[in-house]
């Protein structure tokens, strides 16, 4: 059984008598450990399959399964916390998605003290491991967001994802608001700890390049559906059986540097 | 090449209480009706150079220069309604984020039109109109949904499209669009480089490009200046970028994932303090 397992997937948003079809029917499974990649334009659905995988988009139709756990409801509740213990999510917008009055001891140590884990020091040892995990030093804990880079913050986001030890990771864009020095630094980061820790990335973005040079295996989204799935070899060879994808890759190709 | 807007020593300094920090520090350049990419990292000061040429530098931030010409104009001297009566006509700024720049209380369809209803003094159907053909000519599919929707509504890719239709309408002659297409994915980001290439071409706009993205520069630009610490550290044709010397443009160069690369770590930028010097 396959570790994140979509079936039928669909979102609907309705408002003002509109009703957007967000995602449109898919199928997806993704082992465990396998980092998997959702490639396609904004709007596409890719970053709603993951919301809708942890509980943020309505599932209007289908199934979405990680780990067996269906979604959760609302933050309280055994289930939620399960499925916390399980599942986290980084998002794009570092600024966006850090509290900005909570200094980065405290958007640390908030999982532990939620899910009871540890006593006072063992919470301390933990906050501080995790900020070395992902390259800061110890000066950083008492920094409020205003005070960091959009890649220190990206960092912490990542810290703050992995303080409760989950196996899946589901990644929004993690670099698009980043510069391409500290993109990089900010992937060797992600790439480091899946090998360490085992873990399962699921990850959307736009950029093919990010996706390539991150997962083993990606889905090209267009309108709500997925058009084609492919593995890292059939893209560099260029084996694309949509015009959709072929045209997603070229694009991208015209992206890559010069001389290179 | 120059023309449409000369730069000479532009500085731009904020005094806080510890101290002196200089965003941007002296730069020099020209803007003819071309396509002028600015690169560089978040901080190099490529944003307040063009905050800085619309006069949208808060206080205590200051700007100064040996020379700022819009057109003939001196845009440092001149009177604050003047400059607003540039501002959104001639001149024309596309921000980063629609999140921050759209009004978040107002639907799509008022805040296109609005500008066109008073000064253009449309009607209600005219002007709809016109900003159903600004959205089309942005690639988005239903305008009239869009037209309908408020901006939290929309995806992020389609607000930036919003806010790039808006900064179109009134069709400006000099426009400084930053991070225009960052948040947008490579099909819909091809559509909109189009339009406004064509508006280069075709229309004569005078294009200031602010972007981190170096190799889209490379392929959309004439000319690139590329930014470290407030300053221009090279300034080439777009099409050589790949031949950069300068070993910040080299290392930035070398940051990026390409298709079909090794799976080994990216390098990374190692910063030379000399740069900023």
């Amino acid at each position: 059984m396959a570790l994140i397992e979509i079936e039928g997937l669909e979102v609907v948003f309705a408002s003002h008598g509109d009703r957007v079809r967000a995602v449109d029917g898919i199928d997806l499974a993704v082992e465990a450990r396998e980092s998997f990649g959702l490639v396609g334009e904004s709007g596409s659905g890719k970053s709603t399959v993951l919301r809708a995988l942890c509980g943020l988009a309505p599932v209007t139709a289908g199934q979405a399964r990680i780990a067996g756990l269906p979604p959760p409801r609302g933050h309280g509740g055994g289930r939620a916390r399960a499925f916390a213990r399980r599942v986290q999510m980084v998002f794009q917008d570092p600024f966006g998605s850090l509290h900005p009055r909570h200094s980065v001891d405290r958007v640390l140590s908030e999982p532990l003290l939620i899910h009871r884990l540890g006593d006072r020091r063992e919470r301390d040892r933990r906050v501080e491991a995790a900020l070395a995990d992902v390259g800061l030093d110890a000066s950083y804990r008492f920094r409020y967001p205003h005070q960091l880079s959009g890649g220190q913050r990206q960092r912490v986001a990542v810290a703050r994802a992995l303080m409760l030890e989950p196996s899946v990771l589901l990644l929004d864009e993690p670099t698009s608001a980043l510069d391409a020095s500290v993109q990089a630094e900010v992937l060797n980061l992600l790439s480091r700890l899946r090998e360490e820790r085992g873990l399962t990335f699921l990850m959307v973005s736009h950029d093919v390049a990010v996706i390539d040079h991150m997962c083993d295996r990606l889905a090209v989204m267009q309108g709500g559906r997925i058009v084609e799935v492919l593995d890292r070899a059939a893209l560099a060879g260029g084996d694309l059986r949509e015009a959709y994808s072929r045209t997603l890759l070229e694009s991208s190709r015209a992206h890559a540097p010069a001389g290179t | 090449m120059s023309g449409l807007l000369a730069v000479e020593d532009l500085r731009v300094a904020f005094d806080t209480p510890a101290g002196r920090v200089e965003a941007v520090r002296g730069i020099s350049f020209g803007l003819g009706r071309e396509r002028l990419g600015i690169v560089g990292e978040s901080g190099s000061g490529k944003t307040m150079t063009g905050r800085a040429i619309l006069r949208l530098v808060e206080p205590p931030g200051r700007v100064t220069a040996r020379r700022l010409d819009f057109d003939g104009q001196d845009l440092l001297r001149l009177p604050e309604r003047q400059m607003r009566a540039l501002r959104g006509r001639r001149l024309a700024m596309v921000m980063q984020d629609p999140k921050y720049s759209l009004n978040p209380v107002m639907t799509v369809g008022r805040q296109l039109t609005e500008g066109l209803r008073r000064r253009e003094r449309l009607s209600r159907g005219e002007a709809t109109a016109r900003a159903v053909a600004m959205l089309e000519a942005v690639q988005i599919r239903d305008p009239e949904r869009v037209l309908r929707a408020y901006p939290h509504e929309l995806s992020g890719g389609m607000g930036q499209r919003v806010m790039i239709a808006m900064m179109l309408i009134p069709e400006p002659d000099l426009l400084i669009a930053d991070e225009l297409t960052s948040a947008l994915d490579v099909t819909v980001e091809a559509e909109v480089l189009g339009i406004l290439d064509a508006l280069v071409r075709e229309r004569g706009l005078g294009l200031i490009f602010i972007s981190h993205d170096l190799p889209l520069v490379a392929r959309f630009c004439d000319r690139v200046l590329v930014m470290y610490a407030g300053r221009i550290v090279e300034e080439l044709a777009a099409a050589e970028l790949g031949r950069a010397s300068h070993p910040y443009t080299r290392g930035l160069l070398g940051c990026l994932p390409s298709v079909g690369g090794p799976r080994r770590p990216l390098p990374t930028l190692r910063r030379d303090p000399a740069w900023a010097e």
